[in-house]
């Protein structure tokens, strides 16, 4: 579904990622590990078209995708859950999952999508009206990824979405997220949390100072590999 | 006591005009973080083009003025935003550089109208004439027409930001640009409209307060300072702040000229700014306190 083919991405004049290649198939769950600093949410933004690609190519179902901007790739159903969240502070939960359906296409599931958030997360049915700045980080991070679902994604980005979360709710968030997953969402996973992926996570990419230097099975991983992300 | 009750309605005229034009410096500020010097400059265009239209060339009467002049400002504005901001935007240093550009267009615009039009001052007529009597408190129609249409603007302003998906655009990329990229909202295309919407309530203000305040080629820079004061007493990008200061303000200055005198305004102005910044320098409602 998803072809990244030897990109190079820049931060102003830093050369963040060096010649990075994945491919994630239709219905895969994919993890990207790597120690911080080392161009995960870098990876994650360049894809969904946050930030520009200086080279290589991104083909998304069969085709050429880089160059386009996150609103056009956004419309083919390619979204980001962002690390930060980046959710709207000043209106509620509602509104903030509304603005999720902003494109055409998602708009016209605007209500089925709706009923499939509320039901993955029935805390956001019950906070509905309560704005997004007033919510707790568990709950902030549900809205981040219910909004992401109400953008009728077919495939999503997302980044850390354990990070400042409690240990007890870590388990759960990851939980629905492999339940969007079985319900046949394509996702690439950007997780410190190597034991906690196991559950879904079919393949991972490591990547280290730009590079991806191994790719395959979490099982595959070394310890020293798994200490060096956690 | 009479006299002092119409004091404080012709404040609260003062202040809905206010309203309306500190509410287009706010949105621009607020959606694309561009601080625009030329909203004065723009709000005396307004003027002129509703006098070119009227009582200058064309001879309309103002509901024409009105129709003709709402489309061509959020024209002209889309078209400024397009010229003079997008081609600096997202380069280095971009929120100074737009800056000062808006400030360079402020100097295009007045120095236009003073080729045009001259130095000479322009009166535009009075919307209506005559007066209502309120158990002896004096109401110009005029005056009352004003508050009526600029209320109604800033009602049209709420509703439409509020209830229209665009409008909802609009506040999700005053709240958090990058998460209106991420929904799939245009960011270019909502700074351009945004900046549309403020030159269309800049020019209505123009017009409203025309008939008093004479139209003339520097008559721009006052009311840009009271609209920076507002929006700042407000909180910076916030909507709700700026009504509430546009009316304190326009209350106090309406006070300050009956007491003080009229030379009196713009130190007051200026010394409650400084007040507002010493004691909250996040205003009123400041959305962005940290």
């Amino acid at each position: 579904m998803l072809e990244v083919e030897g990109i190079n991405v820049f931060y102003d004049d830093f050369h963040v990622l060096h010649d990075v290649s994945l491919t994630i198939a239709a219905g895969e769950a994919v993890g990207l590990i790597g120690a911080n600093g080392h161009g995960k949410s870098t990876l994650l933004k360049a894809v969904c078209g946050l930030l520009p690609i200086a080279s290589g190519t991104v083909l998304f179902e069969g085709e050429r995708v880089d160059g386009l901007s996150a609103p056009e790739l956004v419309e083919r159903g390619l979204v980001y859950v962002a690390e930060e969240r980046h959710l709207f502070p000043d209106m509620s939960v509602r509104e903030n999952l509304l603005l999720g359906a902003y494109r055409p296409r998602a708009r016209r599931q605007q209500a089925a999508n709706l009923d499939r958030v509320f039901s993955l997360y029935p805390r956001l049915k019950e906070r509905q009206g309560q704005l997004a700045k007033t919510l707790s980080g568990g709950e902030a991070q549900m809205l981040a990824l219910g909004r992401g679902l109400m953008s009728a994604a077919r495939f999503m980005a997302i980044d850390e979405p354990s990070l400042g979360l409690a240990p007890n709710l870590v388990s759960d968030m990851l939980g629905t997220i492999g339940r969007i997953n079985e319900a046949g969402m394509t996702v690439l996973l950007v997780e410190q949390n190597t034991a906690q992926l196991r559950a879904f996570i079919e393949r991972v990419y490591l990547l280290e100072e730009g590079h991806v230097i191994k790719e395959g099975s979490i099982n595959e991983l070394t310890e020293a590999e798994q200490d060096a992300v956690a | 006591m009479l006299q002092l009750i119409e004091v404080f309605i012709s404040g609260l005229v003062q202040g809905a005009v206010y309203c309306v034009f500190a509410l287009g410096l706010s949105l621009v500020y607020g959606t694309a973080r561009v601080l625009n010097f030329a909203h004065g400059s723009i709000y005396m265009m307004g003027a002129y083009l509703a006098w070119v239209l009227s009582a200058g060339y064309f001879g309309l009467g103002y509901g024409l003025v009105f129709l003709v002049l709402l489309p061509l400002l959020f024209v002209i504005g889309l078209g400024l935003e397009r010229v003079v901001i997008r081609p600096l935007r997202w380069g280095a240093r971009w929120q100074t550089t737009t800056m000062m550009a808006t400030l360079g267009l402020a100097f295009v615009i007045d120095n236009v109208h003073l080729i045009v039009f001259g130095p000479g001052e322009k009166l535009l007529p009075r919307f209506v004439e005559g007066s209502v009597s309120l158990s002896g408190i004096v109401l110009s129609h005029h005056d009352v027409l004003i508050f009526v249409l600029a209320i109604a603007t800033v009602v049209a302003l709420e509703l439409f930001l509020h209830g229209s998906r665009t409008g909802q655009a609009m506040r999700a990329v005053a709240q958090d640009m990058q998460g209106a990229s991420m929904v799939g909202i245009e960011v270019n295309r909502i700074f351009g409209l945004a900046f549309g919407l403020s030159v269309v309530l800049a020019g209505v203000a123009g017009v409203l307060l025309a008939p008093v305040y004479l139209i003339s080629p520097l008559g721009g820079w006052t009311p840009f300072l009271k609209g920076f004061v507002i929006v700042v007493f407000g909180g910076l990008g916030s909507t709700r702040g700026v009504l509430y200061a546009a009316f304190i303000l326009g209350v106090i200055e309406a006070f300050v000229i009956f007491s003080l005198g009229a030379s009196w305004i713009m130190p007051i102005w200026l010394v409650t700014l400084l007040v507002v910044l010493m004691l909250r320098p996040q205003g009123l409602l400041g959305v962005w306190a940290n």
